[in-house]
């Protein structure tokens, strides 16, 4: 039995036993329902850190033996204060704010004015206090400005050098991992920072917590809105397409069971959804529906014919089956051709988008079939679609046929002339990664962010992580020296705005004990240069510099977010500078921080979309080569696909977007998408020149039967896609952008682009 | 200030009479320690996670007139501290910094620090750690007490590091064997344990474990002199002239 008459068998059982079939989608969904529920109740089951997103592997694996060391530097809450500091209100909001975010549970510790002890020579001595202590008055605040704007030590990293910022970093609980543990704390500290609130001073939280949590809550809001919307677009879409409630939602709601199954599949294995695999739902649901209206419409074609709705599912399975696995398959493809990226976040969006798409294959060649088992023959053939509309669309299509036909060179030379200026365009898209581009420019986290770069603060850490093979190494005068060099060059760069080291906090101290501003040059001095501190409580600082036993140390700095280009050359400096200073010298410098490791996977984006299309093209093409059984056709069939892919990186550059990690992941699937069409296209044409008809007919038949579903599905799956568009989420609505404009180039390519390429090259047909 | 001075010089309680409640039981221990002009050799060994030592081996020279108190520390290892002196009062007209003399500079420079709660020079100790809880504020209560010792436990006021302190003292010496520290939930931040009592039933080796850190300081008395004669311990020692000169 071929595979052909399987299918046809499978269509008529489904309708002779559609009540053990529809037990059967019962059981599946309650299964399916049961693994969802079971993951929401405890807790959103979505997660985010932007290391996911941007990091490569084995930075990764770097950045979490790191914090052995340093702990999880990126777990720090960063309220920033924007207001007259050194007034006796701006001092005892600071003073409040540091109290309240001390006190609360989950936060280890609090690094502001309120707390960082300076070392400072006055005329009683050398003290080693905060700047900002309880009740100063307005001129020892006066004071303390003045050693503010001076202090390297707090200028970049807690005040702005006039006065008119300053930050209070609250460190978080290594043990608060997720973003469910998280989030209670940073929504106590949003609850202190409202609380504060005084006038004459602006109060705002940024910080990774913070934007991990935003997030977050923007992908739940989004998922809140995208499936309702799609849902309302897609009944009135469908309602008016098939002119009928019943049948025309039953494609609708096989795609709601598709997501119900994919997603309680994805949940069932312990799936936490990211920032990129949350769309999968509403990927489902978008992509689903295009089988969904191909087998109904097929359906209705086979049951007019006799009646017989066994018979008509038989053929309608035994002619769609094949095509509708083969474009989920292309486009599972597409999806899972990113498990070769270097980023974790689009390897798992990769894999899962593939698994639900084939899921949603399932669903849809068995749901759909079962529900229509039940709906009266004459109620589905009824709900015809408009005919006003079908005479528009079919003489719409018929004209571009006969245009194309006519002048298929010229066709085709219109297309390489509109593929060269989006060429042209898309040669201005660059690579490149920022923290913030995963929000808009208007966006509070953005608007906090810019707020302290405007004052001259750095939220982005990096730091040269330094290992020595002894112990004590670093309280070596001639290694302490290299360590003041390195820090040096570091805070030489432009988009550093604060380093601190060991080396410079001894120089502090050196200064405040002698006026003079060097690091101790002098073992003896050195250990009681330290011993101050000891003295004086105040190891706080070097905690966070250097391990217990000074074999380990770091030169710590605040960046603004530069960019990957910029993290990666920051990191290319540190390595080089610090190789060669610490050459013979037993220390080891590895370059690292959330900046540098984020940034690391940005010199594999190219290499990820190269692989990733590379892949789905060949895979694709095979897949197109074992369907078409003609090497010819099969790689016709593959320009078409091309020109969607350019249109992609042009919209990049309309929109003014660089190539980043978030929205990389178009790329792969607009060539799954894109291929779907073309298909589509080539099954009906082989169809007809099967049927004995030459190539102008075939092409012009395929057009006639083919065209209207494509139309119909594209701007289907447009308005699912263009809903993406409107998320506060970047990479969420670069997908939608970028979908719709792929989808519009795919459907243009191939109505345009592939018959000509077939009335000019498929001579084998031709002569036929 | 006053926190350093009890710390230091755990003297051994003279309990005139048993304790009935927690209040009373930590008042006895904490009024017996309250004593004359000493003289401490004391020998501090901070150990990391990682197992590194670093050892300290301080001079405490302490004397007492009334509520004033002056202290003077000498470092006598290791060899790149050595000499390394300070000397620090206490008292209604004692000054509010620490005279610091570095060998190495060669001079004496007055510190203020306003964060010496943290750490004391860098072992597991905080100076808060080294005094008995203050029994005008807060709430002691004897939660056990069986034929060898009781267990009081305080509730500090509110702003402290610690939430709770549980002290188990022995009524053989009425000494605190054991004191655990509480910033959150039943697990301990920091434990403080008495490993030894020396011949004069003073404690000579104590040991402060960081549960969190994984650190610990073992705190020995090396050599300790108690009830030294005034002249021993003459006011001019305690200048900024003497750390300089002597």
């Amino acid at each position: 039995m071929s595979i052909a008459d399987r299918l046809d068998a499978l269509g008529r059982f489904i309708v002779r036993g559609k009540l053990p079939a529809a037990l059967l989608l019962l059981a599946m969904t309650i299964a399916a329902s049961i693994g969802v529920l079971s993951r929401v109740d405890e807790g959103p089951p979505i997660d985010f850190t932007p290391q996911a997103l941007f990091n490569g592997d084995d930075t990764n694996e770097r950045a979490l033996a790191l914090r052995e060391w340093w702990g999880k530097d990126d777990n720090e809450v960063m309220v920033l204060v924007e207001g007259p500091i050194f007034t006796p209100e701006g001092a005892a909001l600071m003073q409040s704010l540091h109290a309240a975010l001390a006190a609360d549970p989950d936060v280890e510790r609090v690094d502001s004015l309120v707390s960082l002890g300076i070392a400072a020579r006055g005329e009683d001595g050398v003290s080693v206090k905060p700047l900002l202590r309880e009740g100063m008055d307005a001129a020892a605040l006066s004071l303390a400005a003045a050693r503010a704007a001076s202090e390297p030590g707090l200028v970049g990293a807690a005040v702005s050098p006039d006065g008119g910022a300053a930050t209070l970093r609250a460190r978080l609980g290594d043990d608060l991992e997720r973003v469910a543990q998280l989030s209670p704390a940073v929504n106590r500290l949003r609850d202190i920072t409202a609380a504060a609130e005084t006038p004459g001073f602006s109060i705002g939280a940024t910080g990774i917590p913070e934007i991990r949590l935003q997030i977050v809550e923007q992908l739940i809001r989004d998922q809140l809105r995208y499936l309702p919307a799609d849902a309302v677009i897609f009944a009135a879409v469908l309602g008016l397409l098939f002119r009928g409630f019943v049948p025309g939602l039953l494609p609708l709601f096989t795609v709601g069971l598709a997501v119900v199954w994919a997603t309680g599949l994805l949940l069932g294995l312990g799936v936490t959804f990211n920032v990129l695999s949350i769309l999968i739902p509403a990927l489902v649901l978008v992509i689903g529906i295009s089988d969904g209206i191909h087998l109904l419409t097929r359906y209705r074609e086979e049951l007019s014919v006799d009646r017989d709705r066994e018979a008509a599912m038989g053929r309608t399975l035994r002619h769609l089956a094949s095509a509708c696995f083969l474009t989920s398959f292309t486009t599972a493809v597409g999806f899972g051709s990113l498990a070769v990226s270097h980023s974790q976040a689009l390897q798992e969006f990769g894999v899962q988008s593939a698994a639900a798409v084939m899921v949603a294959f399932g669903a849809v060649v068995i749901g759909l079939p079962t529900m229509l088992a039940w709906v009266p023959a004459e109620r589905v053939i009824r709900a015809r679609g408009t005919e006003a509309g079908k005479g528009r669309l079919h003489r719409g299509l018929m004209a571009l046929d006969a245009a194309v036909a006519a002048r298929p060179g010229r066709a085709l030379g219109a297309s390489a002339l509109f593929t060269a200026c989006a060429v042209w365009i898309a040669s201005g898209v660059g690579t490149d990664s920022h923290m913030m581009e995963l929000f808009p420019d208007d966006h509070e986290v953005v608007r906090i962010y810019s707020a302290v770069v405007e004052h001259g603060g750095g939220v982005v850490p990096v730091y040269a992580h330094l290992e020595a093979d002894r112990p004590g190494a670093f309280r070596e005068p001639e290694i302490l020296a290299k360590i003041d060099a390195l820090e040096a060059v570091i805070a030489s760069r432009e988009e550093i705005r604060w380093t601190a080291s060991t080396a410079g906090v001894l120089r502090g101290v050196h200064r405040a004990l002698t006026g003079e501003d060097a690091v101790p040059d002098d073992e003896a001095l050195i250990e009681q240069e330290l011993f101050v501190l000891e003295l004086g409580g105040d190891q706080g600082r070097l905690d966070a510099l250097v391990d217990p036993d000074w074999r380990v140390t770091r030169i710590l700095g605040l960046s603004v977010d530069a960019g990957g280009h910029v993290f990666n050359e920051l990191a290319e400096v540190i390595q080089a500078e610090g190789d060669a200073l610490f050459e013979g010298t037993g220390v080891t410098v590895i370059p690292a921080g959330d900046g540098i490791v984020a940034s690391a996977g940005i010199h594999r984006i190219i290499d990820d979309l190269f692989a990733s299309v590379g892949i789905a093209f060949g895979i694709i093409g095979v897949t197109l080569l074992l369907m078409l059984r003609s090497a010819r056709l099969a790689a016709l069939s593959m320009v078409p696909n091309v020109l969607p892919l350019i249109i992609t990186l042009a919209t990049l550059g309309v929109i003014g977007a660089d190539i980043q990690t978030g929205n990389v992941v178009s790329f792969a699937v607009a060539l799954g998408l894109a291929v779907d069409d073309t298909i589509h296209f080539l099954a009906r044409y082989r169809e007809e020149l099967a049927s004995g008809k030459a190539l102008p007919e075939a092409v012009r038949a395929t057009f006639a039967g083919a065209g209207p579903a494509l139309v119909y599905t594209t701007l289907l799956l447009m308005a699912g896609f263009s809903v993406l568009a409107f998320s506060s989420l970047t990479p969420t609505w670069h997908f939608g952008v970028l979908a719709v404009s792929t989808l519009l180039a795919a459907l243009g390519a191939d109505l345009v682009v592939l018959p000509a390429l077939l009335h000019l090259l498929d001579r084998r047909s031709l002569s036929r | 200030m006053r926190t350093l001075l009890l710390g230091l010089l755990l003297i051994p309680p003279t309990f005139s009479q048993e304790g009935d409640s927690g209040v009373e039981v930590l008042r006895q221990a904490a009024g017996a320690q309250f004593g004359g002009n000493t003289v401490q050799t004391l020998k501090m060994t901070a150990t990391t996670r990682s197992g590194r030592t670093k050892e300290r081996t301080i001079q405490l020279q302490v004397r007492r007139e009334g509520e004033s108190v002056w202290v003077r520390g000498e470092l006598l290892a290791p060899e790149s501290l050595k000499g390394t002196r300070f000397v620090m009062t206490d008292g209604p007209d004692a000054a509010a910094e620490v005279l610091l003399y570095l060998p190495a500079l060669g001079s004496v420079t007055p510190i203020r620090g306003e964060k010496r709660a943290e750490g004391f020079l860098g072992t597991d100790f905080a100076l808060a750690d080294l005094s008995p809880p203050d029994l005008d504020e807060g709430a002691h209560a004897l939660v056990s007490e069986d034929e060898t010792a009781w267990v009081v436990e305080s509730i500090p006021a509110e702003g402290g590091e610690y939430t709770r302190v549980r002290a188990t003292l022995h009524k053989a010496d009425r000494l605190p064997h054991l004191v655990e520290y509480f910033a959150e939930g039943d697990t301990p931040k920091k434990r403080l344990e008495l490993l030894e009592v020396g011949e004069s039933g003073l404690p000579s080796k104590l040991k402060m474990t960081d549960m969190g850190a994984g650190s610990s300081t073992v705190m020995e008395v090396l050599e300790q002199q108690v009830d030294v004669p005034e002249e021993a311990l003459p006011l001019s020692l305690f200048t900024r002239e003497a750390l300089k000169n002597d």
